[in-house]
């Protein structure tokens, strides 16, 4: 199965079935996945900042750096992929928190807290989250089937619901 | 043998950190010396030669020309980015793949390059300055983990339940049941490697530098908030992951607004972009 890298302040979308999407080393950052069951489409986008209020030349030149730009997009970019809007529906995983750090927090939290305000104002379902933690994950997601999965420190890989 | 006396065996024996370097960097330092002395130093040391020449047409560098020989990449580099080149083309022999840390080599550099980007990153919102020393403390950070790591693995389950049962970060998990932690070998490996006390102690406190005293400069307190910001980013993860303790007070000591944090963050993701040649030249190894 071809595997797709989804890195740092990018996104990816496919459909086609033969399709892996993977992410690695997400720490602090977050990914959300979205997907249309139907038209066997979806993609991951891998933000590390809430907000691109004040970074706007750095969101121009990576606009997957930030949640409020990634994910719109994301979802534009899955409908022009054959993607329904109405269909998409979406999973988020990420936002882990160094120790005793009151910044990382801030931005752990701040990521995924603009993943699920995003969402809902676009009126996407979010069907699953793994979130929070000290530890880094992986994710990775099937386009025949919209399986996603989540890897965790233990190295083994778990569905997402 | 004890824990402690085999540890420190190992940290003798690791090869001498290679002189050329350390030449390098004195000639820089010395007003006397000439173009052609330094061609002649670095061109003695074959692998930095060839690192040199691999990584100084990266965008990082801002290189007009493009460069195939020693002496046109020593002329066009200018004096703080020869010091970054050869320090990085020296320093990337050591990073190998790190047992106990679950890391592979590639994965340790690109921490380290990151580190050392974001460091001066930081640096320069700071103080104005991006200084080499800074660039080799923050490149070096993590170089107690090299020897450590087969210890790590030895203990791998104690340190894991002490961890995720106790909630400690992994560097007290480490001094806990090994008796040392691998900034602490590293301010060591340091030493051996005859660095100067500023950048033996910001690696030996990268973790803790609120552990020195306050005359110590903000060296060590720049490479402790770069190294938590590149682990946030998932930039060189190992299996200490974010089981790391960071220091409120570092921004503080520094200066620095969370918007500041957040913009070098977005910045470093560009200079890694820039700095690809100069991550490539550890290439990932063989399984």
């Amino acid at each position: 199965m071809p595997q797709i890298l989804v890195k740092l302040a990018d996104l990816s979308v496919s459909n086609n079935p033969d399709d892996l999407l993977v992410v690695y080393g997400l720490g602090s950052t977050a990914a959300v996945m979205l997907y249309d069951a139907q038209a066997q489409t979806g993609g991951i986008a891998h933000f590390m900042l809430p907000n691109s209020a004040s970074e706007p030349q750095r969101a121009r030149e990576y606009p997957a750096m930030f949640a409020d730009v990634a994910i719109p997009l994301l979802v534009e970019a899955c409908t022009k992929k054959g993607a329904r809007r109405e269909a998409i529906t979406a999973r988020l995983a990420g936002g882990s928190l160094l120790m005793g750090q009151g910044i990382s927090r801030s931005i752990s939290e701040g990521n995924i807290a603009a993943a699920r305000r995003i969402l809902e104002q676009l009126s996407i379902p979010l069907t699953s989250e793994n979130t929070g933690g000290n530890h880094n994950r992986a994710v990775r997601m099937e386009i025949s089937t919209g399986k996603s999965f989540v890897r965790h420190p233990d190295g083994n890989w778990e569905e997402m619901a | 043998m004890s824990m402690d006396s085999a540890i420190k065996k190992a940290v003798n024996g690791l090869p001498a950190f290679p002189a050329t370097v350390h030449r390098v960097t004195a000639l820089i330092n010395d007003p006397d010396s000439s173009m052609a002395e330094l061609v002649d130093v670095v061109r003695l040391d074959q692998s930095i030669t060839a690192n040199i020449l691999r990584m100084c047409n990266s965008a990082y560098f801002g290189l007009r020309h493009k460069v195939d020989n020693v002496q046109d990449a020593i002329l066009y580099l200018g004096r703080q980015n020869i010091v970054r080149a050869v320090m990085a083309a020296g320093a990337s022999r050591f990073f190998r793949n790190t047992p106990g840390y679950e890391a592979e080599a590639k994965v340790m550099w690109e921490h380290a390059v990151g580190t050392a980007l974001l460091a001066q990153i930081l640096s320069k919102k700071v103080t104005g300055r991006e200084e080499t020393s800074l660039f080799t403390a923050a490149i070096l950070h993590d170089i107690g983990k090299i020897v450590l790591g087969a210890f790590v693995k030895d203990k791998y389950a104690e340190i894991k339940k002490i961890v995720s049962g106790e909630s400690r970060s992994f560097l007290e998990a480490e001094e806990k049941v090994l008796g040392m932690n691998h900034a602490t070998l590293g301010g060591l490996i340091a030493a051996n490697w005859k660095f100067p006390e500023e950048i033996r102690q910001a690696i030996a406190f990268h973790h803790r530098p609120d552990r020195l005293a306050s005359g110590n400069g903000l060296m060590p307190w720049l490479v402790h908030l770069a190294d938590q910001g590149c682990l946030m980013l998932g930039i060189g993860q190992g299996s200490d992951g974010l089981a790391y303790d960071g220091l409120d007070e570092a921004m503080k000591r520094l200066g620095l607004a969370q918007a500041d944090f957040e913009a070098a963050l977005a910045r470093l993701v560009k200079e890694l972009d820039n700095a690809r040649e100069l991550v490539g030249i550890v290439q990932p190894s063989p399984h």
